[in-house]
């Protein structure tokens, strides 16, 4: 049965139905936000914990309890290019993004000489860094970047997650594609304190490091291994997800049942519409079903404005205040987006019994 | 065409003072020709076409329509016959206002094809509102509004027409207008017209009076004599 011209029904109630649209489009795009927030947090402490273990299998401190004699065990049994001996509280990071193994290594430390040459790195061209936020660079990394003697890298330079322009005074050949500089103190995000041993990759070159570093210094100092710093993280993420879903979960609810008393109000407006039907003939299965319909496409339409409003929010506080901070909200999200569809689907369901109960005929008088 | 048998409509049933809408109704009608049911507000008038329509199940007795129980229909089957045999119309004429005129006369209408259009076409030119076509309920006066929902009570050609109140919104001239309309159409089909003004049930050719629910037939056999009266 199809009493009324194509889409007539929805076409002249959208406005009607205007209200729900709006709150299931605010709804959505608080909750698709907070899994872009959840996302980057989750990101961040990622690259904070995990990625530098994935990467630099060690670093351990001359301040930090290893004694010297064990710096030189270590320095001398294990050849790795990667192995730092810094002090971990006094170490920053900053990610070169998209180049696989490329850190620039702050160091709190004003002489990073010892540092070089444990690593046998070769200064070729200029100095080493003698004030904060100087750098020297690899070599394979300067030439891929096209970057000099004298060059300033800026926070905004595409590829690079750096918070404060870093300027290049030394250039120097080694294994690690890496670079080192020296980090203004006063920006310095200091790690655990008590760690002495940071225990990093199981990646296959780095094994031998590590079953070292954990069979003759594991019971000495205390260490920490990539999968401490994965279960760290899970512990870290356990509450941020579980306090999404609850807030997620209440603000169904609430926008539910708030939902549900406007569409009963606006339905309440529209009896005499869906008494009449009911009466010239149209079943009250026929009336919910087109009901149904102009639910669904308000509550979609609410939904996809909603993610492409928590996108453009997402985009703006990129572009305004993230990226030069070295962060960014992941815009799209595929799981959250399908998530979040919980929340239409939800007012849907909170929505219908409200065409339900006034399809049955009281009195067209 | 219709029989009414015992037919009782009780509200609050279940509680101590029950209200009886129906006592006991029992008439039979044939199948074409203008019936006028008339009573006081609250008297049951509307109850009755209501009953008769399927619209609302009789507490007790049976209503009997082509030989088949309404009251006993499937909800499918009984919406079924409402749409395709009878035709409605109502007090204010509840047109739906989001629709243009002729989309609202096509609303009990199947197929939305140009045969369906050019007979909504006929129908409102016939009522004199074809340049109202594509105006919004919410432009008419009442008496335009009301012959919107003549027509749609008429598009597909119906049966049964069932009219409450159909002029109570409307000006003398109007309401006569109205009244012609639904007088020539009974020529060809039953018509059940509800008033309490006796003045327009002229052509009627039986008036059905109620009081307190129950069939006042004292009044209904004067009417018929004043009638006879009247053709001798």
């Amino acid at each position: 049965m199809k009493p009324l011209s194509a889409f007539a029904f929805i076409k002249g109630s959208i406005p009607k139905l205007l209200p729900m649209a709006i709150t299931v489009c605010l709804a959505v795009a608080v909750l698709y936000f907070m899994a872009m927030f959840t996302q980057q947090i989750n990101t961040g402490v990622e690259e904070a914990g995990i990625y530098p273990l994935e990467k630099m299998s060690l670093i351990l401190g001359d301040k930090s309890g290893v004694s010297k004699d064990d710096i030189n065990n270590i320095g001398k049994n294990i050849s790795n290019s990667k192995i730092f001996v810094i002090n971990p509280i006094d170490v920053t990071y900053y990610n070169i993004i998209g180049y696989t193994s490329a850190f620039i290594i702050m160091s709190g430390q004003k002489d990073i000489e010892p540092i070089m040459k444990m690593q046998n790195f070769k200064l070729i061209e200029g100095c080493l860094p003698q004030k904060p936020m100087e750098i020297v660079l690899n070599k394979k990394l300067a030439e891929n970047y096209g970057f000099k003697l004298g060059t300033v890298i800026r926070k905004n330079t595409k590829g690079w997650r750096i918070e404060k322009d870093l300027k290049v005074v030394g250039i120097f050949e080694g294994r690690a594609v890496t670079g080192m500089g020296m980090e203004d103190e006063s920006i310095l995000k200091p790690r655990n304190p008590y760690i002495s041993l940071l225990v990093g990759s199981d990646a296959g070159s780095l094994q031998p490091v590590n079953k070292y570093i954990e069979k003759n210094f594991s019971g000495k100092y205390q260490t920490l291994t990539l999968e401490a710093e994965k279960n760290t993280l899970n512990n870290f993420n356990g509450p941020i997800n579980a306090l999404e879903l609850f807030i997620g979960l209440v603000l169904i609810c609430v926008i539910g049942v708030f939902l549900s008393n406007i569409t009963s109000i606006q339905y309440s407006l529209r009896r005499k519409e869906l008494e009449l039907l009911n009466a010239i003939g149209y079943t009250r299965k026929y009336i919910v079903k087109k009901a149904l319909k102009e639910i669904a496409v308000a509550a979609g339409l609410g939904y996809i404005v909603g993610i492409l409003l928590a996108v453009a929010l997402g985009w703006g506080m990129n572009i305004c205040f993230l990226s030069e901070k070295g962060m960014s909200f992941p815009l799209f999200l595929g799981g959250s987006m399908f998530s979040v569809l919980i929340v239409p689907a939800a007012i849907i369901l909170f929505s219908i019994k409200a065409p339900l109960k006034l399809t049955k005929f009281r009195d067209l008088a | 065409m219709f029989e009414l048998k015992n037919v009782n409509l009780v509200y609050d049933l279940g509680k101590e003072d029950v209200t009886y809408a129906l006592k006991n109704i029992n008439f039979n009608c044939e199948d074409k020709g203008l019936i006028g049911i008339i009573g006081p507000s609250g008297s049951g008038k509307s109850s009755i076409l209501y009953v008769m329509s399927g619209l609302k199940r009789p507490t007790s007795g049976t209503v009997v329509y082509n030989g088949r129980s309404i009251d006993k229909m499937q909800l499918d089957m009984k919406a079924g016959i409402r749409l395709k045999e009878f035709g409605f119309i109502f007090q204010r004429g509840f047109l739906i206002e989001y629709l243009s005129v002729i989309d609202n006369v096509l609303v009990p209408v199947n197929e939305k094809g140009i045969e369906a259009k050019s007979k909504a076409a006929i129908l409102l030119d016939k009522l004199g509102i074809l340049k109202l076509a594509d105006k919004k309920p919410y432009q008419l006066s009442g008496g335009q509004r009301q012959r919107v929902a003549i027509a749609r009570a008429l598009i597909n050609n119906p049966k049964v027409v069932f009219a409450d109140e159909p002029t109570a919104a409307l000006d003398h001239k109007s309401a006569s207008e109205v009244m012609q309309i639904l007088a020539e159409y009974s020529q060809s089909a039953l018509v059940f017209v509800v008033t309490h003004d006796t003045s327009i049930i002229g052509d009627a050719v039986r008036v059905i009076s109620i009081w307190d629910g129950s069939l006042d037939l004292g009044i209904e056999n004067k009417i018929q004599n004043t009638r006879q009266g009247d053709r001798k």
